[in-house]
Parts: structure tokens; C-alpha cells; sequence
């Protein structure tokens, strides 16, 4: 018979307990025993196999990013661009107007903790030659002086607080990180490990879009994800509501629509799960767009719908994004 | 020095998801539940296999990570499973020999995880220290208490 009370080093000790505890020494046997028979299902050795080729592949498409010379918070420039640019730090200014750039660059590696973090800020170069600079003229050079004049100064303020307001959110956000992961490194218990990374997603001409990616965890993580899109013609921050005109039913027409391709997908793929239909347990069905759902425009002008780790599935899907095709919303928008 | 970390967590996983299944399973009681859980918990374990420095914690870290994945889930979902676990430990009810099995089942997450670890999957304390991020004596102190419980419960 198994002892169950090897654990106390105290002989005396020892002898006490074993009496107080033979007892329950049939009872334990027979219920490890009943523990062992859980049947394990057939399915789990290859969804095992599916998780480790999952991460496989993930950590495979991380791609390194070269992190940019230190820059100044929040640089609008004059018409001079494009030098004024390069002198800065060798941004490539390649007829492009908004850039994201590393900011901060975190790092950190212990025995259990490691961290990988880029904050982005971004950079307007020149709002008054922007159309100049749309207009495809790759060496970046505008006209210089040009002044277009109703509206451009208000929409110039209004560019400036958005970009200001976005960095500063970017830093808000990533600050708060770095000091719950800087306070449990320091604390040393446990594991824990935050990546943060960015992406300019879209930089079309009506809009730009930077993504940044958040991975946490400790011991287990979550993937999260923040989308800052910029409308370069209003010069405001946009969320997914702005952008179709009222009572347009945008809605329950692009919710549907994912929906759908998620039913689709899960008729072609047992492996995959959205909650979606499930009706065991009706609660857990994704409800449809949030007003802030994150999103941006893919070169096509397709709308990509970028969910969270658990957002809209169960949690080893990963996160998810959607692509709703332009011709479905095309006639909703503002 | 990544892949063969890798390497090293990957056949830690394939070798012991029986192991962390049944764990699960007397978390949730559902079997699609468990695998999702068990899925996940070896999806973070092989993404972050290369901050795990010290080779010889691998197997008790992938615990740690499969019993945080359950907790996070549970916590998730914490109404559904504590309707859930009602009805199944009242379904086993009459039947004698798992007697201690439900009252196990009754136990806080905390210390049915002791019981399992210690009992049913064989681990020293200083594993389950380890996978749990205690101290021994607490670990101890707390296995104690119980067992202690269990006896009562049982007379």
C-alpha cells in the first residue's frame, strides 16, 4: 500500500499522522484509482499536436523589427519635410505622411522573465503639402510654402491633438504594462513575460492605421490588440461607428456577415470553434460589432474586424481577424 | 538553444496529456471543456518555451501552465461550472466506492489540485511547491489541513 504521509521528514510526526490517516488510505487508493480511468479522448493526442504546430508557425511569422533611432515625441514639421526627416533619424520618407515609429524599446530577460516591448509613436510629416505628397511624388519633396486655405489650419489643430492624443494613449498603455511586468520581474515569484509590438496596418489616403500587438502572460498569456486609425481628411481619430452613415444597419449587416464566415469555416475545419450558433450554452455567442471593435482597411479597401484572444472563440483559436469584403458595406459608408 | 527548448517542452506535452487532461477534467467535467482547456495550456507552453531558462523546471513549469489555462477558463465561465459541478458530484452520490472521490470533488480548486497532484499523479511536495509557486512548508502545512478535512468529511 502507497503511504500517503511521506511527507513529513519528523519520524514522531510521521508515526501520529499515518495512525490519523490509514483510514484513508482505501478511500484514496480506490479514488486515484477512478482518477486514472477519466477516459482520455482519442481527439486529444492530435489537438495536442495542432497546439504545437500552431505555436510553431506563430513564432515563425514574428518578424524581427529593426527599432528606429530615437525620435521626438510628436513631430509635426514644416514644408522642409523630407530633410528635415532624414536629419532626424534616417526615416525613410518615402512620399508618405504618417509614420510609426519605436519610441521606446524595452527589453528585459531574467531566469523567468522576459520582456520584448517597441512603443510606437506616430510622426506627421507636413500637413499643408498633403495632397502634394499623396499625389505619389516618391522622393517625398513637396511644394514648398503652399498654403491651402480654408480649413487647413483647423484640420492641422485637429490632427495635432489627434496624434497627440493617440501617442499619448500608446504611452498610457504600454507604461502601465511595463510597470505591472517591471513589478512582478521585481518580485521575482513566478513567470512572466509581455511583448508589444507594432504595425502600420493601413496608410491609404483616407486613412491611417497602427496596430499594436499585446502579448501578456504569466504562466498562461492573452493577445490582445489596439488599432488606432486616423482619418487623414478629417484629421480626427476614427472608430468602426463613424464610419458608416446613421441608420445604415452596418451593424447587423457586417456582424452577419461574419458570422457566416465563421459558420463556414467551422463546417470546413472540425478543428476550428467560434461562438457562433452555440446553443448549449447561448451566453457565451458573440453578439456582434462593438462600437469600438478594432478594425482597418486592407489594401483592397476590404474592412479586416480584428478580434482578441477569447473575443469570439475559445482561447487556443488565438486571436482572430475577419475579412468582410468592400462590396458588402461599400454603399453604408459615410 | 530555442528549438531544443522546444523540443524539450514538446515532448514533455506529448508525453504527459493524459496527465493534464484528467486534471482538467476534474476541473470543468466536460470533456470539450478539458481538451480546449489542455489545447490552449500546450499552445503557451510551446509559444513560450524559450523563457523557460532552467531546463530542469520544464515539467512542473508546463503544470503551472496548464493549471493557470484551467483557473483563467473557469474564471471565464465561472457560473456555468458551478452549476455544473452540483450536478455531478449529486449524480455520484450513491454510489460507495468513491466515497472520498466526490468529497475530493467538493474540495476548494486549491486543494482538490493538491490532492490530485500529490495523490493521484504522484508528485513530491517539491514538485507540487514548484508547480505551484509556494513554499514546501506551506505546500505541506496546507496538504495537511487537508487531509485533515478529507477525514472528517469521511467519518
Amino acid at each position: 500500500m502507497r503511504k500517503i504521509v511521506d511527507y513529513n521528514e519528523n519520524k514522531a510526526e510521521k508515526l501520529a499522522e499515518s495512525q490519523a490517516f490509514t483510514e484513508l488510505e482505501n478511500g484514496i487508493e480506490a479514488a486515484r484509482e477512478a482518477y486514472q480511468d477519466i477516459p482520455v479522448p482519442e481527439e486529444m493526442r492530435r489537438r495536442m499536436e495542432e497546439a504545437i504546430r500552431r505555436a510553431k508557425r506563430e513564432r515563425r511569422a514574428k518578424i524581427p523589427v529593426i527599432v528606429a533611432a530615437a525620435v521626438a515625441l510628436l513631430i509635426i514639421l514644416p514644408n522642409t519635410g523630407a530633410d528635415v526627416a532624414y536629419a532626424m533619424g534616417n526615416i525613410p520618407v518615402v512620399g508618405k505622411l504618417f509614420q510609426a515609429v519605436t519610441f521606446r524599446d524595452y527589453q528585459y530577460e531574467s531566469e523567468r522573465f522576459d520582456a520584448n516591448v517597441e512603443v510606437p509613436q506616430i510622426i506627421v510629416e507636413d500637413i499643408g503639402g498633403k495632397e502634394d505628397v499623396i499625389s505619389g511624388n516618391e522622393a517625398g519633396a513637396q511644394e514648398e510654402g503652399q498654403e491651402h486655405g480654408d480649413g487647413t489650419a483647423n484640420g492641422l489643430d485637429t490632427l495635432q491633438q489627434t496624434v497627440e492624443q493617440v501617442n499619448f494613449d500608446i504611452e498610457e498603455v504600454t507604461n502601465q504594462l511595463i510597470e505591472e511586468f517591471q513589478r512582478s520581474a521585481d518580485l521575482g515569484e513566478s513567470y512572466g513575460s509581455l511583448e508589444i509590438h507594432h504595425e502600420t496596418v493601413t496608410d491609404n489616403e483616407r486613412y491611417f492605421t497602427l496596430k499594436l500587438s499585446i502579448y501578456q502572460g504569466a504562466g498562461s498569456g492573452s493577445e490582445s490588440y489596439k488599432l488606432y486609425t486616423i482619418d487623414k481628411q478629417s484629421g480626427q481619430r476614427v472608430q468602426i461607428r463613424d464610419l458608416f452613415r446613421e441608420g445604415s444597419g452596418y451593424h447587423e449587416l457586417i456582424s452577419e456577415n461574419i458570422r457566416e464566415q465563421m459558420r463556414t469555416a467551422m463546417a470546413e475545419d472540425e478543428m476550428k470553434v467560434y461562438w457562433v450558433d452555440y446553443e448549449e450554452v447561448p451566453e457565451w455567442n458573440w453578439q456582434g460589432l462593438k462600437d469600438d471593435q478594432n478594425f482597418y482597411f486592407d489594401h483592397a479597401g476590404n474592412l479586416v474586424v480584428v478580434f482578441d484572444e477569447y473575443e469570439i472563440a475559445p482561447g487556443y483559436m488565438g486571436a482572430q481577424e475577419f475579412t468582410v469584403d468592400r462590396s458588402v458595406f461599400e454603399g453604408l459608408l459615410k | 538553444m530555442r528549438s531544443r527548448k522546444e523540443a524539450l517542452i514538446r515532448s514533455i506535452l506529448l508525453e504527459n496529456y493524459e496527465s493534464y487532461y484528467r486534471l482538467a477534467f476534474s476541473y470543468v467535467h466536460r470533456e470539450a471543456d478539458a481538451m480546449d482547456i489542455v489545447q490552449e495550456g500546450a499552445y503557451k507552453a510551446m509559444l513560450k518555451a524559450n523563457s523557460l531558462q532552467e531546463e530542469s523546471f520544464a515539467s512542473t513549469w508546463v503544470y503551472r501552465v496548464m493549471i493557470n489555462t484551467a483557473k483563467n477558463y473557469l474564471k471565464k465561465y465561472n457560473r456555468e461550472y458551478e452549476v455544473l459541478q452540483e450536478e455531478n458530484v449529486t449524480a455520484k452520490e450513491d454510489c460507495i466506492e468513491i466515497d472520498l472521490q466526490s468529497v475530493v470533488e467538493k474540495l476548494p480548486l486549491e486543494e482538490k489540485t493538491l490532492i490530485i497532484l500529490r495523490f493521484y499523479e504522484d508528485k513530491t511536495l517539491s514538485e507540487i511547491a514548484q508547480i505551484l509557486q509556494e513554499n514546501l512548508s506551506t505546500v505541506k502545512s496546507r496538504l495537511y489541513r487537508t487531509l485533515q478535512k478529507l477525514r472528517k468529511e469521511l467519518s
